[in-house]
């Protein structure tokens, strides 16, 4: 039960940044990079939101919150699924009289499960106005990562709005991952899925470089049983390219397996995954996470931001070349 | 390498021909093939897929092996294989979640698991006619029927007229097709009344007949039906439910339950993992295991059978890879606790390989020398001793004098694991090799593949070292697979959180009893998750028990699946291997008490444990 949405996809880059959004975004998260665009880029906004978690309010959280209080963002908590109702009273709000809402959101400290939410209320916005969404993504310093593996708390959709639905159950399972560094997490992702063959991975290539010989470990035992043209290598600065080439590829074995998206790694993928998931009910978008046990961990902004410009709109207002 | 370890055999996605090929049928077997209600039980890879299967037609016509034919004159019923999956029990749980109606959302999942049923009953059917199935098979053909256009025509037009379908379907192709757009139409139907909400709905839903119909309440219909179209009036069908243990709470309580039926024609085969606490069934409705229906352990089988069936599967490797007939001893030599033919009857007298390592035992580790002598058990009094007390004071001890004198350094302390290549040696062997596995045809493939792979490269027995090495190699990723699993996140003192920190915690307590200060000759081995036991460990544990990390122990078939609370374990042997624990059962420690450390498996319960206290001292 997935918004109906139409969304047209493109980059993002800092010269893109209007004069003026309507609505911005923020995220109170414990890392440093959490306000870091607001606190150095400074779009400008008519309203301006930031949003915490109500939980794990430790090493730069304060810091940040501080920030968001002094630049006159409205600053809330909201826990779990309230964030999509926040999100959607912020919308609601803003530029009321306007055909066209422009909202700019930083997704670099956000939860996979909300940046899907976020996606289900421009989603669903998208019935009443057009919503033009700036997805901001800083890439993180490189941090080696901790060594104990953690256990699972929850394999699930992202959001039950992405649990898919099977014309076909009794198909095979595609497993469609986006590779990150967490030892084996994406391994016991398709233990779990038992998923034996129909595996592709999406394994990220960025300016980062020291990250490229961890997620090879991380991912070792998992990476013998991928064949080589199933292995694709994405460039994380390009998400559009990443999007498009996700797009194609569920596409392309939909008719042979029931797909579900696993986007471990940078969020920026996690979005492109959501992006695709939004397009049809017949790809699952699922998320393992080892939950309140799950250590939080400092994280500083890597080069300039980036990210995906997408256009939600009504379904029914097709063009006509559609 | 064992890195093939989770890549291979996995039946899920296989081809009945797949799975027939490199099916080896355990002792079980045939009370499976029986007509009768059967409840499979075992963890993941212990084969339930594999098993249930081989129970469908073109499996059953594709094997070739020497029991084949009595399968064929056993199968005297259309299997229809009916599986689940994990990520459809999410689809169910999202849309309850997103209805906000669980009743609705019940009723939905369910018309969607009886047309998903209907499909799998559809190309069973399929499976019996001529008109579908290659004219030549590679087997024997079986229960094969000629069936014209007009039959099939005929036949799905009533099938289609039961399901509530306003227009016939001409083939059955179609008609299963006509099943995936009912199983579509239900999402929409969702869909529709979250937005609607509740005004209406009651009519709206009373509109579409279709979606009333119970899998259940269907069968007896869809046998009838399809029995006259086939020519077979008592005509019998089996209903193969696969993995269970991942299907929606609703579905296992109906399955199980469903067991109770006395229709005659229909036939239910249940594959569930052992931890299923899907709550309670009134006791008019719950079935009674042997009466009602047959359960059948995959693991926790005697050490006989597992070694049985890993022989049997061993011969299949070597056939595979095209090399003559070649014996695991010969192969892996015997192992050094093993009933040695080489030695026969010889073990329990003075100058024998074993007096030789209960002498040096003694001379490193002073308390069981003190053992010996209180028993006065030195070897030279063997020869005299009575059946009786060699095997309450050597016999059961036998294992444990063998691993604390390869493991302890003199002065009694254990060396350290894995750090010296004498770490790798003890575990080794036939038929050491093959209990460690537990019967567990996932590992058993695994672990023997690796070893027969390096007798190909080397061209001599493997050396217990490099048995020993790969074997601990098979029990790491084994452990990094229950590490990644999703469940209870239980604090366990220093160990950490989750599944695997329980486990370790369980093994060192065990491996103290075994190299602990005092000698033990039967250390605790086992354990019970007790009414004191907190609840997410109870909860991990049923997690373990489902991936093979734990094995039930001594249950009747009422408690073979459940919940876990009341119940007996051990840890699987290949586990027990990282902390080189013996590959047997001991006296039980509860849970609760072990995780609190107020009970220390090193105290010195000799007799309490061996039932001594009747021996005397002498």
């Amino acid at each position: 039960m997935r918004s109906s949405a139409r969304i047209d996809v493109a980059n993002w880059c800092p010269t893109d940044i209007p004069g003026s959004y309507d609505l911005a975004i923020a995220t109170i998260g414990y890392e440093d990079r959490s306000s870091y665009f607001w606190r150095t880029v400074r779009p400008s906004a008519a309203s301006s939101f930031a949003f915490g978690f109500a939980e794990h309010e430790v090493l730069s959280f304060e810091k940040n919150l501080a920030f968001y209080n002094k630049a006159g963002f409205s600053v809330d908590r909201p826990d779990g699924s309230q964030y999509g109702a926040a999100v959607e009273a912020a919308l609601l709000a803003s530029a009321p009289d306007k055909d066209v809402t422009r909202v700019v959101i930083d997704i670099s400290s956000l939860t996979r499960d909300r940046i899907a939410l976020a996606c289900e209320c421009f989603g669903e916005h998208a019935s009443n106005r057009v919503v033009e969404v700036d997805f901001v993504y800083y890439l993180a310093a490189f941090q080696r990562p901790g060594k104990r593996i953690k256990q699972n708390a929850y394999a699930g959709p992202v959001l039950p709005s992405f649990a898919g639905w099977w014309r076909y159950p009794e198909l095979p399972v595609a497993a469609v991952i986006g590779l990150g560094y967490e030892e084996n997490k994406a391994l016991g992702a398709v233990e779990l899925l038992q998923v034996p063959e129909a595996i592709w991975t999406f394994m990220p290539e960025s300016t980062v470089k020291e990250y490229d010989a961890e997620l090879l470990i991380a991912n070792e035992e998992l990476l013998k049983r991928v064949p080589e043209d199933h292995r694709v290598t994405y460039t994380v600065e390009d998400p559009f390219r990443t999007y498009k080439g996700l797009a194609a590829l569920r596409q392309s074995i939909s008719d042979l397996y029931n797909v579900v998206l696993l986007p471990f790694g940078p969020k920026i993928f996690g979005l492109a995954s959501i992006l695709v998931g939004l397009a049809g009910h017949h790809t699952a978008v699922w998320r393992i996470s080892a939950g309140i046990h799950a250590k939080p961990r400092e994280a500083y902004t890597h080069g300039d931001p980036f990210g995906l410009r997408v256009t939600f709109r009504s379904s029914s207002s097709e063009q006509p070349w559609d | 390498m064992v890195d093939a370890l989770f890549r291979h055999h996995n039946a899920r996605h296989a081809t009945a021909a797949e799975v027939a090929r490199t099916f080896v049928p355990p002792a079980f077997f045939d009370e499976l093939l029986e007509p009768k209600h059967v409840v499979l039980v075992g963890p993941r890879g212990s084969g339930k897929t594999t098993l249930l299967k081989m129970l469908t037609t073109p499996a059953i016509e594709a094997w070739h092996h020497p029991i084949a034919a009595m399968a064929r004159e056993k199968t005297t019923y259309t299997s229809v294989y009916v599986p689940s999956d994990i990520t459809w029990r999410e689809q169910f749980l999202a849309m309850a979640q997103q209805l906000g109606d669980a009743e609705l959302a019940t009723t939905l999942a369910r018309s969607a698991f009886t047309a998903h049923l209907h499909r799998a009953f559809v190309s069973s059917v399929m499976t019996r006619l001529e008109t579908y199935i290659e004219p030549k098979p590679h087997g024997e053909p079986f229960r094969r029927v000629p069936f014209t256009r007009a039959a099939e025509e005929s036949l799905t037009r009533s099938l289609a007229n039961a399901w509530g379908f306003p227009r016939p379907a001409p083939t059955l192709p179609i008609l299963r097709e006509m099943l995936s757009e009912r199983i579509e139409e239900i999402y929409f139907i969702a869909t529709q009344e979250k937005l609607l909400g509740t005004d209406g709905r009651s009519q709206r839903l009373a509109s579409n007949r279709w979606v009333h119909v119970h899998y259940l309440h269907s069968i007896p219909t869809l046998i009838e039906l399809t029995n006259n179209a086939l020519g077979e009036p008592q005509g019998r069908w089996g209903f193969l439910f696969d993995e269970l243990e991942i299907a929606p709470e609703w579905l296992q309580r109906e399955l199980y339950a469903s067991l109770r039926s006395v229709d005659q024609r229909a036939i239910f085969k249940l594959a569930m993992a052992p931890y299923m606490p899907f709550g309670t069934i009134v006791p008019e409705a719950k079935p009674i295991g042997v009466q009602d229906y047959t359960p059948i352990p995959l693991l926790g089988q005697n050490v006989r059978n597992t070694v049985n069936f890993c022989r049997a599967i061993w011969d299949q490797l070597i056939s595979d890879r095209g090399l003559a007939a070649l014996r695991p001893e010969d192969v892996l030599g015997w192992s050094r606790w093993s009933d040695d033919p080489d030695e026969p009857d010889s073990k329990y007298i003075e100058g024998s390989k074993f007096a030789d390592q209960v002498q040096e035992l003694r001379a490193k580790d002073s308390s069981f020398d003190r053992y010996i002598e209180r028993f006065q058990a030195e070897p030279s009094t063997w020869a005299g001793m009575t059946e009786r007390r060699r095997a309450q004071v050597l016999r059961k001890a036998q294992p444990i004098i063998y691993l604390r004198n390869y493991y302890l350094r003199s002065g009694g302390s254990k060396m350290p694991p894995r750090k010296s290549r004498k770490a790798h040696g003890l575990f080794g062997g036939f038929p050491t090799v093959f209990t460690l596995t537990d019967g567990n045809p996932r590992l058993i493939k695994a672990v023997l593949s690796s070893l027969i792979d390096v007798w190909i490269q080397t061209q001599r027995r493997v050396d217990f070292s490099t048995q020993g090495r790969l074997l601990k190699q098979a029990a790491e990723i084994f452990k990094s697979t229950l590490s990644n699993a999703v469940g209870p996140q239980p604090r366990i003192r220093h160990f950490g959180t989750g599944v695997v920190p329980l486990l370790e915690c369980i093994s060192q307590f065990f491996a103290v009893g075994v190299y602990g200060p005092g000698f033990n000759p039967d250390p605790r081995l086992t354990f019970i998750v007790d009414e004191n036991a907190p609840p997410e460990v109870a909860k991990a544990i049923g997690v373990a028990l489902n991936l093979g990390g734990v094995v039930l122990v001594g249950s009747n078939s009422e408690e073979l699946f459940g919940d876990v609370v009341g119940k007996r374990f051990r840890l699987c042997y290949l586990i027990g291997l990282l902390e080189e624990l013996p590959t047997r059962l001991g006296p039980e420690v509860k849970l609760s008490r072990l995780l609190d450390g107020s009970v220390q498996s090193g105290d010195s319960q000799v007799n309490l444990q061996l039932g001594l206290e009747g021996l005397d001292e002498e």
